[in-house]
């Protein structure tokens, strides 16, 4: 019998859930890619069904559930915090077993349910899917329990936390409440901070600095006169404005140099503390490699700078940083207990959600107008999607399982040619309906990755930033600071978005292209063929590839179906409170 | 700015945390530990309420300055609401005629017959053709699903117009606005659920739901007169519901938890009197459904029983009661029911109008003359709400004898009702969508092939909508990706307000079965036979013989599209003893099931039967854990095209009252009413190839 367990992140948001069946990672998938709504917090069902179908189980096969937080330290924290929001009867009145009877009713679930800590997960999620059996362990986000940032070694199955910072000092919190006061929402706009930065200049880094005090070994303290977040109001308090000299950014307003400014000031506060505290893990542990998790490593401007500046040799980032990945965490720290083994190999893909077959797609495409072709053969179809990527087209690539964590990495992308001029806004404007300045981001055949970036090792997983250095002009793909966030694609683990990219390479010399998430702005990434449909008509991509089929727009005239799903169709919604990270 | 709370509270923050987690802590400690942490009572502002900024908006319109004059046009920042609203571009200024501003939600709207034939027209020709002093002009500000609070917000815009008369048809969305007020409050809920879950006594529920619902329509009725000013005219028109042809959807009749042996007694009755009114046996049908009545008073289906047993006794004022009491068991939200009024409001509003000043339209009194005290159905009603030409033509007659009457004019009778009808194509739109509603809703399928047959009789062009809906509704493809819908959506612009009916919910659509099923039989009287692509496309689309089918989606167990509004479980669960599922076959094709289930809470081993057909097939060991079985139904019992698989549950013999939880809203459903059984995989397939067998 197999040794199956269930991870579980949820009621926060972005849940999620995944199995590991003897230690292999056999499923994740986030919620929010079935309920469609973004940030899903809500307990995994949908999440949960796939990944019994997947491992070939019915719940009575299930040995243990493993969640990704302690409510009853969490409940500590939100008492102490003082948010304006609690009162004594709203206290009372919660249940607060709540997650394991959520859990047990909703899924039908009577066996063992363990709860670990939320940083011990995100250090569980990195640490054991690194491959590595020695490593020092690095975890930062906005809260978890109490802990905010944590330093840890993993040796073999065993994984320790050694030190924390507790809440409310909290570098994502920082992160956040920049976010907010430049006019993006909490939880969700830090990536727009991020590809903002390198439009700046660090003019405003003393006054970062203000808001964030060092402290001994792994510590340091937030100038709370900045800050609000306690109340659960809103992040800042109206002295950064005064700090500053500057009124809060309203949203969807125009985006000032000065906007640039605090952005990249606050990007080199960050990678300085990060910096110092990685030396301060490594001088701890000892150890070559780090492992990194919670949202803050899905800073991969940082991530790079921090292994070019520390004495580690390698760096290993979940590739999930954020909650959905605690579920991976949460079930490897079940696994280990249970069996006493850590995982038995390092996370090469993250190819772990659903795919479809070709006879359900042609029985869904036979149900539309649309005019499309079959090609059953791989090596005819990458040529016939290459000429169009060549040709300048936009291509909506859905092919096998879809990808796990926030980045699209061929499974579910939306590709182009990175050397056009004008691509970067075109898809910005008319296929992610997004602000202008968000960066994309190139994907590389593995092989070929050195002629054209500054990086020496494989970064499957799109998380670290590197310097373009290759001959061909990519400006679509090239930020402002001639860096990219690469994404390095080998055969092994995506055969068929290999075997595009050569073929690509083949017709004009490059074998880079252009590679973002296939969804539009606050939709999540498409699951299924359906969504990618709507995506397609609702949209200005010009091809779309579902599976071993080829739908051209120019073949088609989808005016009645954009009509009826941009207008008609109801989109299920879910939003943080965009202006202050809940605790609640 | 914030301040960091001191750090020494946070062993204080520890300690409550665990005692709250431990629920079995001490109170004393608690409230010592909360004052420590200084943590209140003092409730907080709700800053969201503030901050909205009047615009001068009445609903859509916005208004502008023409010529000096402020009149009111559609504001495109809100074209997303357009639809719920006449097609009525620009609201003039008020000029010489008389102005009365007709508010409501989508009865007033004349539901599936608007844009072409509405309650504010045939209003307008008959005041204009039968006053004797007066012109007049009615603004038509009804909305579709305007709840209470919406419309006072509508009537007090609508004051801008500076009307001569507000008339009210309106009331049939009022419980959601019963729940919300039952939900932000916490001593009516900790009444209702008192009442409901603690001491399982129905009818003090219903005493309390009552009681509070009269309280929300007097401040309704309060409100109108005090916002409007002591003088203007107010007539409020108090709706009707479809007594005899809208019944109680799968959703509704979920079964009640009762205690003791009552759910085996209840379906014993419900089973005997469904019997003896096959047999029209009238005397024990209403035996065996005061039995029923008597088990669970808050069941509909007690009293719709009853009431067809007095049908057949032509007792129509007995009937009449027990189907107005079944539609009023909505009151305990069994699952999303669609609108209507309730008893409790009409009483309100007739008892606490004249008090207010406000005149009164009592529909229902107005439809049973008209019917010579039969029960108004299909005749008035194309579905739970929402009159026919007809019910429009005989309520709007009453509502200007009313206006004529406040307003000193006298009738002249030179316009009746009866004469002002719309065209044939509206009548046959309205029908063949009173059909999909009806469908939607749950309703059988000799109401949808009525309409059906109606649309095919006002219209032979309605043909080809029906084919093309056939045709999309047996595809797996959503509808709105289904080429059928845009031929549908490119053909006749009169879909236009109604085409969000032809979307399912999203990852929920149902085959439609009985409402295909009439489509085809009523093209059939039209002469087109759709049988055979039909069972094509089914066999296609949804058969078994070349794929697994996984029979948990909805297309193969659903039959409307209401919703149980408690904790959804990740599997689906069983709330009647017999659940049956759809399964698309093929004649002297075996069929092998996969299938893990489970009775919770059973404590000993028990049986389910599975039926095909109706035929049984098997018998399967159940426990209270979930176990897996392989299935194989043998070819003979097969038929071509659809056929029912049933699982027949253990009927509980004695049952204690559910657990209590004390917080979750939604665990007064999950305890009020039973799971009979859960199912987390069921699959289908006559294919070996697909077929897992267990060892």
């Amino acid at each position: 019998m197999s040794l199956n367990i269930i991870g579980i992140s949820a009621f926060y948001h972005d849940s999620a859930c995944c199995i590991l069946q003897d230690g292999v990672l056999k499923a994740a998938v986030q919620e929010e890619r079935f309920s469609r709504k973004k940030n899903d917090p809500d307990l995994p069902k949908a999440a949960f069904n796939y990944c019994l179908k997947e491992a070939g189980i019915t719940i009575s096969d299930i040995d243990c559930i493993a969640y990704y937080e302690d409510p009853v330290k969490k409940l500590s924290r939100q008492l102490w915090s003082g948010s304006r929001f609690i009162t004594a009867d709203s206290i009372r009145n919660t249940d607060h077993a709540a997650v394991e009877r959520q859990i047990r009713e909703q899924f039908g679930y009577d066996g063992p349910v363990r709860f670990y800590e939320h940083h011990l997960s995100h250090a569980a999620s990195s640490y054991y899917y690194s491959g590595y059996d020695h490593a020092a362990i690095l975890t930062v986000d906005g809260v978890g329990e109490w802990a905010t940032t944590t330093y840890g070694i993993g040796k073999g199955a065993k994984l320790e936390l050694f030190e924390e910072v507790s809440f409310p000092d909290s570098l994502g919190l920082l992160y956040s409440t920049i976010t907010s006061y430049l006019g993006f929402s909490v939880n969700s706009g830090e990536y727009k901070v991020m590809g903002l930065a390198p439009y700046g200049k660090p003019l405003y880094v003393d006054k970062i600095r203000q808001l964030i005090r060092n402290g001994e070994a792994g510590q340091y303290e937030l100038n709370m006169e900045y800050f609000d977040f306690l109340k659960g109001e809103k992040m800042y308090s109206e002295a950064l404005p005064a700090l500053f000299g500057l009124a809060p950014r309203k949203k969807e307003t125009a985006i000032l140099p000065v906007h640039e400014d605090i952005a990249v000031s606050l990007q080199v506060v960050l990678e300085e503390v990060l910096i110092e505290k990685a030396r301060y893990l490594h001088e701890k542990t000892g150890a070559e490699n780090l492992c990194m998790a919670g949202g803050v490593a899905l800073n991969c401007v940082a991530n790079g700078k921090i292994l070019k500046s520390s004495p580690f040799k390698q760096l290993f980032v979940q590739p999930a940083a954020g909650d959905a990945g605690c579920a991976l965490g949460a079930a490897a720290l079940a696994h280990a207990d249970l069996s006493g083994e850590g995982m038995t190999s390092q996370l090469e893909h993250v190819y772990l959600g659903p795919s479809y077959g070709s006879a359900e797609i042609k029985k869904l495409l036979s149900a539309t107008s649309l005019r499309y072709t079959q090609h059953k053969d791989d090596e005819e179809l990458v040529k016939q999607v290459a000429q169009r990527l060549a040709e300048g087209k936009v291509i909506g690539w859905f092919h096998g399982r879809m990808e796990f964590g926030p980045r699209s990495l061929g499974a579910r992308s939306i590709l182009a040619d990175p050397r056009g001029a004008d691509m970067r806004d075109r898809i910005n404007a008319m296929v992610k309906k997004r602000e202008a300045f968000r960066p994309f981001a190139p994907a590389v055949l593995e092989s070929a990755t050195g002629e054209h970036f500054d990086i020496d090792h494989p970064s499957p997983f799109m998380l670290e930033t590197c310097q373009v250095i290759s001959s061909f002009d990519l400006p679509a793909i090239t930020h402002v600071d001639g860096s990219a966030r690469v994404q390095t694609v080998g055969e092994k683990t995506n055969p068929r978005f290999a075997a595009l990219l050569k073929a690509f390479a083949d017709l004009t010399g490059c074998p880079i292209l252009l590679n973002t998430s296939f969804n539009v702005r606050d939709e999540p990434i498409v699951c299924n063929p359906e969504e990618a449909l709507i995506c397609f008509v609702t949209t200005d991509i010009d091809c779309l590839i579902l599976e071993d089929f080829i739908i051209d727009n120019e073949n088609n005239d989808t005016s009645i179906l954009e009509m009826i799903n941009q207008n008609l169709l109801e989109r299920p919604s879910f939003e943080l409170n965009p202006n202050v990270y809940t605790f609640i | 700015m914030s301040v960091r709370p001191s750090s020494a509270l946070r062993e204080k923050a520890d300690a409550l945390a665990l005692l709250l987690s431990s629920g079995q802590s001490s109170t004393i400690a608690i409230n010592a530990l909360f004052e420590e942490l200084g943590i209140t009572n003092e409730q907080i502002a709700d800053t969201a309420l503030h901050g909205s900024v009047a615009t001068g908006h009445i609903g859509i319109y916005k208004p502008e300055e023409v010529d000096g004059e402020i009149v009111y046009s559609r504001d495109v920042s809100r074209k997303a609401r357009w639809t719920y609203f006449a097609d009525i571009p620009v609201i003039p200024a008020k000029g010489t005629r008389k102005r009365v501003v007709l508010l409501g939600e989508s009865v007033a709207r004349g539901f599936l017959l608007d844009p072409g034939f509405t309650p504010a027209q045939v209003l307008g020709t008959l005041l204009n053709g039968n006053a004797d002093k007066d012109e007049f002009e009615v603004i038509d500000l009804a909305e579709t699903n305007l709840g209470m609070a919406g419309l006072k917000e509508r009537y007090r815009e609508a004051l801008a117009l500076e009307p001569d008369m507000v008339l009210f048809l309106a009331g049939n969305n009022w419980r959601d606005d019963l729940v919300n007020m039952i939900l932000t409050d916490k001593t009516y809920l900790s009444r209702v659920k008192d009442a409901l879950v603690v001491n399982q006594d129905i009818s003090s529920a219903r005493t309390i739901l009552e009681e509070l619902f009269s309280k929300l329509v007097g401040s309704f009725l309060e409100y109108v007169r005090t916002v409007g000013g002591p003088e203007l005219p107010v007539i409020f028109a108090i709706p009707e519901f479809n007594l005899l042809d809208c019944r109680s959807t799968p959703g509704e009749r979920f079964i009640s938890r009762l205690p003791d042996n009552g759910i085996a007694g209840w379906i014993a009755a419900r089973d005997q009197a469904e019997l003896a009114l096959k047999e029209q046996d009238a005397q024990r049908g209403i035996a065996e459904a005061n039995r029923m009545i008597a088990l669970d008073p808050s069941h509909p289906y007690g009293y719709e029983l009853l009431a067809d047993a007095h049908l057949l006794l032509q007792e129509y004022d007995k009937a009449r009661v027990y189907l107005e009491t079944a539609r009023d068991t909505a009151l305990f939200c069994r699952t999303n029911s669609k609108p209507r009024m309730f008893n409790i409001t009409r009483q309100t509003i007739l008892r606490e109008a004249a008090t207010h000043k406000i005149g009164v339209v009592d529909i229902p009194e107005v439809f049973s003359r008209h019917l010579n005290g039969r029960i108004p159905g299909k005749d008035l009603f194309l579905d739970y709400c929402h009159f026919t030409a007809e019910g429009i033509q005989v309520a709007m007659q009453a509502v200007a004898d009313k206006v004529l009457a406040l307003s000193g004019n006298k009738a002249s009778g030179k316009v009746p009702a009866a004469s002002i009808r719309p065209d044939q194509e509206v009548h046959a739109m309205a029908h063949l969508f009173a059909a999909i509603h009806n469908a939607h809703w749950g309703q059988q399928y000799g109401i949808l092939y009525h309409h059906c047959v109606k649309a095919l009789q006002y219209s032979k062009e309605i043909a080809r909508t029906m084919i093309y809906y056939c045709d999309m509704m047996n595809r797996s493809a959503s509808n709105n990706l289904c080429k059928t819908l845009e031929i549908l959506v490119t053909g006749n612009t009169r879909l236009d307000r109604y085409v969000h009916a032809l979307l399912h919910p999203r990852s929920g659509k149902t085959m439609e079965i009985d409402l295909v099923n009439a489509m085809v039989a009523a093209l059939q009287t039209a002469g087109v036979n759709l049988n055979k692509y039909v069972d094509d496309l089914r066999n296609k689309e949804h058969g078994v013989a070349g794929q697994a089918v996984n029979l948990l989606e909805t297309f193969y167990h659903a039959t409307s599209y209401d919703e149980y509004q408690g904790t959804k479980a990740a599997f689906y669960q069983a709330r009647d003893a017999q659940s049956v599922f759809f399964l698309v076959a093929a004649k002297d094709e075996p069929v092998f099931f996969d299938i893990s289930l489970r009775v919770p809470g059973l404590q000993e081993e028990g049986k389910i039967r599975v039926l095909l057909n109706g035929v049984q097939v098997s018998e399967v060991a159940v426990s209270g854990k979930w176990t897996r079985h392989s299935l194989t139904v043998p070819a003979d019992i097969c038929t071509n095209g659809i056929n029912t698989v049933t699982i027949s549950w253990p009927v509980p013999e004695q049952l204690v009252a559910a657990e209590q939880r004390t917080t979750a809203d939604e665990a007064i459903l999950d305890a009020a009413f039973y799971v009979f059984g859960e199912i987390v995989t069921f699959t289908a397939t006559s294919n070996t190839a697909t077929h897992f067998e267990l060892n």
